[in-house]
């Protein structure tokens, strides 16, 4: 009786316990991401949106007016860029910019939030930093960058008959 | 003679910049034979080598709400430059700085945004460029791995920057220390008293 008994609460001891440590071993604990170093004589910028509102918007950020990534909700890419200054744009039904100097050899941090808007949502582009990427960045997922060198090409399709159309 | 000694002068000096940059001023200036009215002559001292760490300070505030971009800022020197013990720089130069980005606070919850950027020290004369402004202790020590970018958001978290935020607005107030590298290897040319003669 005592050994039925044992069995019993060891059994049961199994099945509370099991889930739990299956779910541990299948889901990895999350880590910040590791940002290397640009290659040398350049510099690269981190662009992140680590969530908030209007999460179905992304930010599309263009330089010169053409398109050189786009953001998701809790996306990031890194680009590479040249050392000096640069302006950074997105637009949804507001435009926002911000000036930001790369330096060579070193990272730039910008972070994109969409604030509240009457149509669309307002994108905000401001200055991030290391720590503010750090604080998120376990929960950032890296943006498809096969996806976005597609939607880059789109756009500069869209720009060219744009052009083409005005003239 | 004074005139034809400071023309024998000057092709030797020209050439031996890049040669004498590492030779101390004193044994330079104890080379001239005789004793005369100090002429000042400028000559290479020494190199401050890239990416050199230096502490300055920010002489006047800088507001995300108050300040536009391009406006300049000036900066002095804390802490003395020093190559291989030997203090090139002193403390006290001053320089300047602008600001790159700046956007006031706006409805809806958008925060103020500041960047900025240190561009030089001037000392004698010549300019020592700067980049990489970061704000720390002025403990002069390399402070890469803790320290906060140059770009401040109101919002963003970290001690160091959100000491900065007041009012949704980004102050930087004067007397605000921080660090920034020197941008390239500088060789600075210290005029320097050289005996002439006079007979």
């Amino acid at each position: 009786m005592t050994i039925r008994k044992f069995a019993g609460l060891a059994f049961a001891a199994t099945m509370i316990t099991a889930p739990a440590a299956v779910f541990a071993a299948t889901k990895a604990p999350k880590v910040p991401v590791v940002v290397n170093a640009p290659p040398a004589g350049k510099g690269q910028v981190v662009f992140f949106r680590p969530g908030g509102a209007g999460t179905a918007i992304r930010c599309t950020i263009r330089e010169n007016g053409k398109m050189i990534g786009r953001v998701g909700n809790g996306k990031y890419f890194i680009m590479t860029a040249e050392p000096g200054p640069h302006k950074y744009t997105t637009k949804t039904e507001a435009t926002d910019e911000l000036n930001v100097e790369v330096e060579a050899d070193e990272t730039t941090y910008v972070k994109c939030k969409i604030a509240a808007g009457l149509i669309a949502g307002r994108p905000n582009l401001s200055p991030g930093d290391k720590a503010a990427f750090d604080a998120k960045s376990a929960k950032l997922k890296p943006q498809d960058m096969t996806k976005l060198a597609e939607d880059i090409a789109e756009d500069e399709k869209e720009l060219a008959a744009k052009a083409t159309a005005s003239k | 003679m004074l005139k034809n000694k400071v023309k024998l002068c000057l092709p030797l000096l020209l050439t031996a910049t890049t040669a004498v940059a590492q030779v101390p001023t004193t044994e330079i200036a104890t080379t001239p034979e005789v004793t005369a009215a100090p002429a000042q002559t400028a000559t290479a001292c020494c190199i401050i080598p890239a990416l050199t760490i230096v502490s300055i300070e920010i002489l006047s505030t800088v507001n995300s709400q108050a300040n536009k971009i391009g406006e300049k800022f000036p900066i002095r020197l804390t802490e003395p430059i020093a190559v291989n013990g030997q203090v090139i720089i002193p403390a006290g130069a001053t320089g300047s700085g602008d600001v790159v980005h700046a956007a006031k606070s706006r409805f809806g919850g958008k925060p103020g945004e500041l960047i900025i950027a240190v561009r030089y020290l001037e000392y004698q004369g010549q300019r020592i460029p700067l980049r990489s402004l970061k704000f720390g202790t002025g403990s002069g020590k390399d402070n890469g791995g803790t320290a906060q970018a140059i770009g401040i958001a109101g919002g963003a978290v970290g001690g160091l920057v959100s000491m900065f935020i007041t009012g949704g607005e980004v102050n930087v107030p004067s007397g605000t220390i921080a660090q920034a590298k020197t941008s390239a290897d500088i060789i600075i040319t210290q005029p320097e008293s050289k005996g002439t003669p006079t007979q």
